[in-house]
């Protein structure tokens, strides 16, 4: 369906319907949270009660959602040591090194045995499809990385990267979004980068973006698109076709595992329906993780088990942060959105809707590593931190024209609309709410007695009941802590047996962590969007230690 | 994965569809009883204690659990429970559960085997005059005003009211006045021909001390005022009332006419005029603003008595306490006591009045109406805690609200509020004659005069 995904340019109904869907998430989000405290108010009773089926609720989901978090940890562990380079190699000859696999004796390390298992499965999938993808050789890799006020310690890491990875860089044509409006220092060290590195790659292109086009928001997708654009002129100008070229949208800090190419490729060319898929990998916040408050390290940590866990559910899995696309699927929808924040996750939903529901996001079991936001002291880090929350949260703007669109649609099943519809509308909703039920609103039935209430069995049993419950949840905090311990770059420096057992301490502050910084953020966001006071892109501090 | 995905999410559908109305039927106090086969609806009982840890004995077995604690799945009926911890005495009380209910025994107040009295101060008092909720009380050795002093219990200091070269050094005293939470005290006293009033300003250092007596009409006065304005003194003489300024020395003569009852905040000037309108003004200007209307307050419930006095409890609630011991509060059922109140005092934590008589002491809840009064017109719920006294004079809530001390004819009892039980009352010491006694919430003791030595004693009654 050929759609504006947009919030401008619409008129009438349209505009109508638009606005009321941006008001359903906060308005939502809102009455649940007051609707609880006034039912806390007026009946304690039925509010107590509320709260043992929505806790009951809560952490049977957080230990379901464990589950698949050690299963995608496991996954993300098999495929470690996976050549990702061989297996590019037998897929260009799939048929042959489908039977040649077959007749391999089965490793007896459990990790290599279910890579080898998982690759196979793949590769008959892939035969059975009849969908066989171009020659590796035939593959190239587009990289834009949206440039505006970061400086060379900043992005040459993830060029150096890309460089030095498994996948041969002469595939990879390198382009740098530089927004025009881009300091002096900034625009100089990007040069300095394309000098150093121009001749590594396939091709090295810094692509000013101009201020001020109309119909632009100052936001990265319009930077991005603008490059993309760039490159496809660089495509039709040396006849490459669109299908044979993967995109992927880094931010400048984003440093790819060495395999992340290679892996890419792999699931690019396993994949049958390869152009109408985007490949999202694990993001990682490994770049200055110990250099960072415990408060800035532990949301984070959040933020990759979440995908963690979203990575084993790809059916409803929207893309975040970096990932990559064929770019064929991002000319037919024409790029990223020029006018939105959350460019991100707008692409899959452009992508979803262009191709009315045929369209899905791949997980790859490879990681991406980026910066935590930083500031040059904790109160700044904690500011900035909340507002890039708040910017992560305020992909809510995808909901009303996600919305406006299935109900507009007519290729996307039914079934599609309301499962996604759904989904998208319950996580921002429960994105805001469930920390605040859980940490504020819970104990309140109990403080607002009334006489009637205080001498019921509810008052005394409901808090025995939650606190149960609560303390079921504590594995789920033990499995969090587990993983960040294996998943975790090594500390640099002195008393690291000493920092890694803070780290343990440190998850502690999970409830306060989550209420203050994930959902204030997004209640702010939600309640902005509810009052039309649209964001402005904020582009986050990066600061590294030096040395 | 699909698949996985799929079968763990039939199987925790499974669990939550089970789990959750087990644990909500649960928490209504349901449990599966075999021999009856089915879910039966139980109660609870709750049991806390001062000191916590007490062991649990329900009927005769011993509860697993030591206090605080909860031990529900009781089928209705009468439990015997008995709470014992070494040193204290045994807690016995029998408990009606009902289904669904929850018996809740909060700060259950062990008492010791033997109550640990201290002695304070080793000198022959006379006389111990409390000053509700103030840091301290009023001790004297004789009957002047040199012997008067003030026991500070939080720096455990006495200071004398008067320092010795005071000229009403020797000045016989007949009354004090005082109001709750205030360091202002007047002394009424002299010799039959010169009385005076003394005003002493105990928030000074050293303290002011004025005699005032100039400022006030010969006839006999009640004297009030409320802390925040501590030179602005009112002075009610039968139907009027005159306003003192200490500062200025000058008296305002008939500030405010008509008067049938007074009383005062820090803000507001409170009288209620011959027609029972209660009025509000602000010390300046005298500008009345109608507070109540005599609609509530009428002939009937108030009948001819005067004074009364007007205290103030939060926002619009206000009590009148009339010359007999008549109480009348502003909300139903209007009429708490016909006669008799010797003494109240308001608890804001609890939003409860406790008031005595010489027989019974009664608690007036004002966090919410009663069941059967109209929801538009909210009301207090009143219930008599102890009856069975001979001459009470003087109560204080102790611990929270969950206990009482009272002295009756000259005897103190710790007296324990079992909302769902008969009250529990011990003996704590005998208190010279005709001298009253001090409670202080932040140290958890009284402070008495000793029957036997007149020396100032305490007991600490609540663990601290």
């Amino acid at each position: 369906m050929n759609y504006n995904y947009s919030r401008h340019n619409i008129q009438g109904k349209d505009k109508a319907l638009e606005r009321a869907l941006e008001i359903l998430p906060g308005f939502l989000s809102w009455i649940i949270i007051i609707g609880m405290l006034v039912l806390s108010i007026v009946e304690p009773l039925v509010a107590a009660v509320v709260m043992i089926a929505f806790i009951l609720y809560w952490v049977l989901r957080l230990l379901y959602m464990n589950i698949f978090l050690v299963l995608s940890y496991l996954r993300l562990d098999i495929e470690k040591e996976a050549n990702w380079i061989g297996r590019i190699a037998g897929v260009d000859r799939v048929q042959s090194y489908n039977q040649e696999l077959c007749q391999l004796p089965c490793p007896k390390d459990f990790k290599a045995k279910w890579s080898l298992r998982l690759h196979c499965k793949e590769l008959s999938d892939l035969i059975k499809s009849g969908s066989l993808p171009p020659k590796s050789d035939d593959i190239y890799h587009l990289v834009i990385i949206p440039v505006i006020k970061e400086t060379r310690d900043i992005i040459e890491p993830g060029i150096e990267g890309i460089k030095s990875g498994k996948y041969p860089s002469s595939k990879v044509l390198v382009v740098i979004a530089l927004e025009d409006r881009a300091s002096t220092e900034v625009q100089n060290d990007v040069l300095a980068i394309k000098d150093l590195y121009a001749k590594k790659f396939f091709d090295f292109l810094v692509v000013r973006h101009p201020s001020n086009i109309p119909g632009e928001a100052r936001v990265k997708g319009a930077n991005a698109s603008y490059a993309a654009r760039s490159a496809k002129e660089y495509f039709d100008q040396r006849k490459i076709l669109y299908e044979n070229v993967i995109v992927s949208c880094f931010d400048a800090d984003t440093v790819p595992n060495p395999d992340y190419f290679s892996c890419l490729t792999y699931h690019f060319m396993i994949t049958p329906n390869r152009v109408q898929r985007s490949y999202q990998p694990i993001p990682v916040y490994h770049n200055n993780i110990w250099n960072v408050p415990s408060f800035a390290r532990i949301i984070d940590i959040g933020t990759s088990f979440f995908e963690l866990v979203e990575a084993t559910n790809p059916k409803k899995m929207v893309t975040f942060s970096s990932h990559s696309m064929s770019f064929k699927a991002l000319v037919d929808v024409d790029f990223w959105p020029v006018d939105m924040i959350s460019d991100d996750s707008a692409i899959f939903w452009k992508a979803f809707i262009r191709y009315d529901g045929d369209y899905q996001t791949v997980p790859i079991y490879t990681t991406v590593s980026m910066d935590i936001v930083a500031g040059r002291n904790r109160g700044e880090t904690f500011v900035n931190i909340y507002k890039q929350k708040r910017r992560w949260a305020w992909g809510v703007e995808n909901f009303p024209i996600v919305l406006r669109a299935f109900l507009k649609s007519s290729g996307i099943s039914f079934y599609q609309r309301l499962t996604y519809g759904f989904k998208l509308l319950e996580a921002f909703v429960s994105w805001a709410t469930w920390s605040l039920l859980l940490s504020l609103v819970s104990w309140l039935p109990g403080f607002f007695a009334s006489r009637e209430f205080a001498t019921s069995t509810v008052y005394y049993i409901a808090p025995r009941i939650q606190a149960t419950i609560f303390s079921l949840a504590s594995f789920g905090l033990i499995i969090c802590v587990s993983l960040s311990i294996m998943m975790l770059p090594p500390i640099t420096g002195e008393h690291n047996i000493l920092k890694k057992i803070r780290h343990v301490f440190e998850w502690l502050l999970i409830p306060v962590i989550v209420l203050v910084l994930s959902a204030i953020p997004a209640l702010d966001a939600q309640t902005r969007l509810m009052f039309g006071r649209y964001m402005d892109f904020w582009v986050t501090d990066k600061y590294r230690k030096k040395g | 994965m699909a698949i996985i995905r799929r079968i763990l999410f039939f199987i925790f559908l499974a669990t939550y569809l089970i789990a959750c109305p087990l644990l909500i039927l649960y928490s209504f106090g349901y449990i599966f009883i075999p021999i009856k086969q089915g879910l039966t609806q139980t109660g609870l009982i709750y049991l806390s204690s001062t000191p916590k840890g007490a062991d649990v004995y329900l009927e005769k077995s011993h509860y697993r659990q030591k206090t605080p604690t909860t031990i529900n799945g009781l089928i209705p009926g009468n439990y015997k429970i008995t709470l014992k911890q070494k040193g204290y005495q045994p807690w016995v009380q029998t408990v009606l559960v009902d289904v669904g209910k929850a018996a809740a025994f909060k700060n259950i107040l062990l008492v010791p085997k033997m109550w640990p009295v201290e002695n304070i101060i080793s000198k022959d008092f006379v006389k111990l005059v409390p000053l509700r909720q103030a840091n301290g009380f009023i001790v004297a050795t004789s009957a002047h005003l040199g012997s008067y002093a003030v026991y500070d219990f939080k720096k455990k200091d006495l200071t004398p009211l008067v320092p010795s070269d005071s000229s009403f050094f020797t000045l016989p005293v007949d009354s004090i006045f005082s109001e709750e939470n205030s360091s202002i005290f007047i002394i009424y006293g002299g010799s039959l021909w010169g009385h005076k009033y003394v005003y002493v300003n105990f928030a000074k250092t050293p303290q002011e001390i004025l005699d005032i007596s100039k400022l006030i009409d010969e006839k006999s006065a009640d004297l009030f005022w409320s802390d925040s304005n501590r030179s602005k003194i009112l002075a009610f003489h039968g139907d009027y009332l005159d306003l003192l300024d200490t500062e200025e020395m000058s008296v305002s003569p008939r500030y405010v006419e008509n008067v049938k009852g007074y009383g005062a905040t820090a803000k507001w000037v409170y009288t209620m005029d011959m027609e029972n309108n209660v009025l509000r003004h602000l010390y300046h200007p005298v500008e009345k603003q109608p507070f109540l209307d005599n609609a509530q307050f009428d002939e009937d419930l108030l009948g001819e008595s005067r004074p009364y006095k007007i205290k103030v409890l939060d926002g619009d609630n206000i009590l009148l306490l009339g010359p007999k011991g008549q109480l009348v509060v502003n909300l139903p059922p209007y009429n708490l006591a016909k006669d008799g109140v010797v003494g109240l005092e308001f608890y804001k934590k609890i939003f409860t009045l406790l008031y005595w008589t010489k027989q019974s002491i009664n608690l007036v809840d004002f966090s919410e109406q009663p069941e059967n009064q109209s929801p538009v017109k909210k009301g207090v719920h009143q219930s008599i805690v102890y009856e069975n006294g001979k001459n009470i004079t003087d109560c204080f809530f102790v611990d929270e609200g969950m206990h009482i001390i009272f002295k009756d004819n000259d005897r103190l009892y710790l007296l324990e509020i079992e909302p769902a039980g008969p009250p529990h009352v011990e003996f704590l010491a005998e208190v010279k004659k005709d001298s009253s006694f001090f409670y202080a919430q932040e140290t958890g003791a009284v402070y008495y005069l000793d029957s036997q030595t007149r020396h100032l004693n305490s007991i600490q009654v609540v663990p601290k």
